[in-house]
């Protein structure tokens, strides 16, 4: 090691004796430090607590012991709400995530047209998306309503069939699908960034191909914005799997168990029942879920997303 | 749990920092952003349960506050009116005793228990709480609160409570709490609707009580639609209803279990080792329930209910003829000074029945002056020491105030409670409120309620089959929950 260390004073002797970091990165993370700590403590302190809890019968109140995986036997085994609250999220998330981002990228390329008080439009869109979740959620329960509600009133306009919506348990979820896309206005901006990106000379080449308005979102628009249909796809994955506070506010997990979200269900678990072991193991699971899900679609990407000229 | 609102926040700015990359970073950021988004996500799924803290069980905290005079911390829930009324109690208690402190410390209904089970954690629980039963038990099983039995056994009062407002456990040999207060179900009713259909009002004498086809009969004919025809007429139409006859919320435990109790069924049987709302005379109450919505149309749906007002303010606009409610909505009716109400007893299926249910304040264990807390706790007993009795939110829990005429005017305010108060609330309670809610003395009562009970109760009341279907398959969840009573 010292022979080599001579041999690279010795070739390049102007140079200065390297700092272990530069002036530029320690500042830097300095000046992150808040985050990254506020990382470590509020994030992955509780995520390890609660993967250690998991495995115990924590309970707030009571004395604890380490029960090993009998939470997790528990969970894959008899617990029927289990089942029920990972099978209505999971639906839920695979409606709403294509749905949005359909919906999203549709109303972001209609906005990225030049036409006249754009930015009113776009302002409009995105709006709803300021609205805090539990606001809405109260709008959306008058909404609802099978007796005054507006899409009832708009059904009966069109001469179709009331609906109970969230009052029913075979349309709650599907109300709270349609009640998502209230809030993709980020969603939708983010496309839009992702539209002004695109160059124009890869339209102008379609064009010169004689390529029509089709030919150019299939050919250009589409694998131009697959990067980030892959962010606001791992995104909204994540979002709809911890779906909480539509269903804590506007159904309580009802009719029945018909909108017991997974995340009602832990909640009720840890904080109406006091079984926070138990609830641990239902967070650890979760988290799982996320992980695989998310894993997957980034192994899938490379398959679907192009990254315009760095390939 | 990550709020999407809060998620959509910061993505734009990522956005912008991303139009600005070059391919490269751009994927990188892509990638990068997208799995730093999944991991604060998955944290904070995690942290969602573990977020109250790692603690197990601590000893109490020294706690710096505490000096001498002996100073006790006093959580407790309320509405603004509540909130005044207990600190102004506090005062008068600590103005008559030197030598104790009660420090209220107001916690608003919403996130209640999570804020006590966060304080437990933290090492800091407070000296004396309102508490809801089935985390009081909770509390008590893993000896969080203190055993009462040894103040309450030599308590010279304690003789003349009222039956049942004395919460044991460990098969009845350990004492939780006692009451905070109580409050009794009833029939409120708005009486110019009464007298517009030349209706008798409600009996007030627990003996002449409605039975329950007469009181679907009244419902029928104080129902109306909104072209004036009430709901005995054949052409009522059900699908546009401008008067209710009746509000009954068949979900909530003091509206169904008197109405039960009524008719010879119970929560739990056996030692409350058996599930007892899938028997005969529990499904029968619900089904009925269930009709007063869906087939005489005389009460409005859930998806109605959770639109509409409240019942003062539907009975004050005249839209609501009836009430089934807690004695504790006298507060609410009785300040709307436009509504001219009365109240009357409870219609029956076999015998006339109503509830005694209140809120068990408890002492922690970890309370470092138990005789000064059982002081207070004894203290506000009494009606004339708090507002809240005449103010028609709390009953007393003092036998000799529902017996002795001169303790009964402390409470029983004219300028408050109607005339038939004194039937409806003093004799009615005294008399017919003889059962225990079970919430009191069953075991494992969330999980029960949780897992089975409330979801069948929300598919009844949005008539998603019928009583017996459902409670059938309640029972089927239940049944295996039921672990016994703590009573014996």
């Amino acid at each position: 090691m010292s022979s080599t260390a001579d041999l690279q004073t010795a070739t390049v002797p102007t140079r200065k004796r390297r700092r272990w970091i530069s002036s530029e990165a320690m500042w830097g993370l300095i000046c992150v430090s808040p985050a990254i700590l506020g990382f470590l403590l509020w994030d992955i302190g509780p995520m390890i607590a609660s993967i250690v809890l998991s495995f115990s019968d924590w309970s707030v109140t009571g004395t604890t012991s380490w029960i090993g995986t009998e939470n997790f036997q528990r969970l894959f085994g008899d617990d029927a709400l289990f089942r029920q609250s990972a099978q209505v999220t999971l639906t839920y998330a695979f409606v709403s995530v294509p749905l949005q981002i359909i919906v999203a990228m549709a109303l972001a390329l209609l906005l990225n047209e030049k036409v006249k008080g754009l930015p009113i439009f776009r302002t409009i869109f995105y709006v709803p998306s300021t609205v805090p979740l539990i606001a809405s959620s109260m709008i959306w329960l008058w909404m609802y309503n099978p007796d005054f509600g507006l899409f009832n009133a708009v059904l009966n306009f069109f001469g179709l069939p009331e609906q109970q919506w969230i009052f029913s348990s075979d349309t709650v979820v599907l109300s709270l699908i349609i009640m998502s896309l209230w809030s993709i206005g980020p969603m939708m901006i983010i496309f839009l960034a992702g539209l002004t990106a695109i160059p124009q000379h890869l339209y102008d080449a379609v064009s010169v191909d004689g390529g029509n308005v089709f030919n150019r979102l299939w050919t250009v628009t589409i694998p131009m914005l697959t990067p980030t249909i892959l962010f606001n796809l791992v995104l909204s994955v994540i979002t709809s799997l911890q779906t909480f506070t539509q269903a804590y506010v506007m159904t309580d997990g009802g009719p029945g168990n018909a909108s017991l979200f997974y995340g009602l269900y832990l909640y009720r678990t840890a904080f109406q029942q006091g079984e926070f072991g138990y609830a641990a193991s239902l967070a650890v699971v979760q988290f799982a879920v996320i992980v695989v899900l998310s894993l997957l679609v980034f192994r899938t990407s490379s398959r679907w997303v192009h990254y315009g000229g760095d390939t | 749990m990550v709020d999407s609102n809060q998620k959509s926040t910061s993505t734009p700015a990522q956005t912008g920092s991303i139009k600005q990359s070059s391919t490269v970073t751009r994927r990188r950021l892509l990638h990068g952003s997208a799995a730093l988004a999944g991991s604060v996500a998955g944290a904070s799924v995690l942290g969602s349960a573990a977020a109250s803290g790692g603690a197990i069980r601590r000893p109490a905290p020294f706690n710096l506050i505490r000096q001498d005079p002996a100073e006790l911390v006093f959580t407790y829930w309320g509405s603004p009116q509540e909130q005044e009324a207990v600190a102004q109690m506090t005062e008068g208690f600590n103005a008559e005793h030197p030598d104790i402190t009660v420090r209220p410390q107001y916690v608003a209904n919403d996130g209640y228990s999570e804020k006590m089970t966060t304080m437990l954690a933290g090492g800091n629980p407070p000296d004396l709480a309102y508490m809801g039963a089935d985390m009081a038990f909770q509390w008590a099983l893993d000896g969080q609160t203190l055993d009462l039995s040894p103040w309450v056994e030599d308590d010279p009062e304690t003789p003349t409570l009222l039956d049942g407002t004395t919460y044991r456990y460990d098969d009845g040999t350990k004492v939780l709490s006692t009451s905070l207060a109580i409050s009794n179900t009833l029939l409120y009713y708005n009486k110019p609707l009464f007298e517009e259909a030349e209706i008798e009002a409600p009996p007030v004498d627990a003996a002449s009580a409605w039975t329950w086809d007469e009181f679907v009969e009244v419902c029928k004919l104080l129902t109306k639609d909104r072209d004036g025809r009430n709901a005995t007429d054949p052409d009522f139409n059900a699908e546009n209803i401008d008067v209710y006859g009746v509000a009954a919320n068949l979900e909530f435990g003091p509206v169904y279990m008197p109405l039960i109790w009524s008719n010879g069924g119970d929560y739990a049987l056996d030692g409350a080792t058996e599930f007892g709302l899938n028997k005969p005379e529990a499904v029968e109450v619900f089904q009925r329930l269930q009709d007063l919505i869906y087939v005489h149309h005389v009460a409005p749906t859930p998806a109605q209910s959770s639109s509409l007002p409240s019942s003062d303010v539907l009975m004050r606009t005249g839209k609501l003829a009836m009430d089934i409610n807690g004695m504790w909505k006298v507060l609410d009716y009785s300040q709307s000074e436009e509504l001219e109400w009365g109240m009357g007893v409870l219609p029956m299926f076999k015998e006339p029945h109503t509830s005694r249910f209140g809120i068990p304040l408890i002492v922690s264990s970890a309370c470092e002056y138990p005789d000064q807390a059982y002081e207070f706790y004894r203290w506000r007993y009494s009606p004339e020491r708090i507002d809240l009795y005449e103010q028609g939110l709390w009953m007393p829990i003092q036998s000799s105030y529902y017996t002795e005429e001169d303790k009964i005017s402390q409470w029983i305010d004219p300028d408050v409670f109607p005339q038939e108060a004194r039937q409806v609330l003093v004799d009615y309670t005294l008399n017919y409120a003889t059962k225990q809610m079970p919430e009191y003395y069953v075991k494992n009562m969330a999980a029960i309620q949780n897992e089975a009970v409330e979801p069948a109760l929300s598919a009844i009341a949005a008539n998603e089959g019928t009583a017996q279907e459902l409670l059938d398959q309640a029972a089927e969840t239940a049944q295996p929950l039921m672990q016994g009573s703590y009573l014996a």
